[in-house]
């Protein structure tokens, strides 16, 4: 069991899960964000948050050592 | 009537039906039951002692699932009484759930900067979040006495499986956002 989830969130950032996509579509959608009511960000802004993404991504990384 | 127990019986009128299990030495002369051994507890401390469950010098590994919590509350105890060569691996929770905090603002804050409605982004985030909580409270104890060559691995299970619904979720967000 801890193999799996150690394998697992470390390729966290790498895998893409269908059903929580699902969700968080459906979530969005219902309190009425689309793609046209998002801000549209500088690529600054978006490299920012992916470096957010991985450094947290990193700290899982480090606590599953 | 109780069975008598005559040390100075003839060995050949004794039988093994005859002995007495109960007696601290040998009930007759003869006997061959290693009476005074068999009525002594094992004592981990006693290193001259063989464990009496192991074979060979193999250790003992025991694994206990250490429950959680989600951010309230989540204590781990273990106890070691009058044992020796015990090692503990345990997850560290705290960090765990310090993780589990900087996913949630992770999320809050890639919702924040792409809606750009605070109040609204909240929203979502806390619904999103609601989905992803197992436990609030959750307390384990672990004990380990009168033991010898233990290994106690433990892992925050629902911690971590928290931490990945969390890591999904922030995934899922960042796709559904056009931000990767």
């Amino acid at each position: 069991m801890k193999k799996e989830l150690k394998e697992f969130l470390q390729g966290g950032l790498k895998q893409k899960n269908e059903m929580m996509n699902i969700l968080v579509e459906d979530v969005l959608k219902k309190n009425g964000v689309d793609k046209d009511s998002l801000r549209n960000l500088p690529d600054s802004q978006k490299n920012q948050i992916k470096k957010v993404a991985q450094d947290v991504q990193r700290q899982i990384n480090e606590l599953l050592k | 009537m109780g069975k008598k127990n005559n040390l100075d019986a003839p060995v050949r009128y004794r039988r093994r039906s005859d002995c007495d299990e109960r007696a601290e030495k040998k009930c007759y002369n003869g006997c061959k039951r290693r009476h005074d051994e068999e009525n002594t507890e094992w004592n981990a401390l006693e290193s001259f002692r063989r464990n009496p469950t192991s074979l060979d010098d193999a250790a003992v590994e025991q694994e206990a699932d250490q429950k959680n919590k989600t951010v309230q509350y989540s204590e781990e105890c273990i106890t070691v009484i009058d044992s020796a060569e015990v090692e503990i691996t345990s997850t560290v929770t705290r960090a765990a759930v310090s993780l589990q905090a900087a996913l949630q603002a992770s999320i809050v804050l890639v919702l924040n900067i792409s809606i750009g409605d605070s109040e609204k982004a909240e929203k979502i985030a806390q619904e999103l979040m609601q989905k992803s909580q197992i436990k609030q409270f959750n307390y384990q104890q672990t004990y380990v006495k009168n033991s010898r060559k233990v290994t106690i691995s433990t892992t925050d299970t629902d911690l971590a499986v928290n931490i990945q619904l969390l890591l999904q979720i922030l995934v899922a967000l960042l796709v559904n956002l056009d931000i990767f």
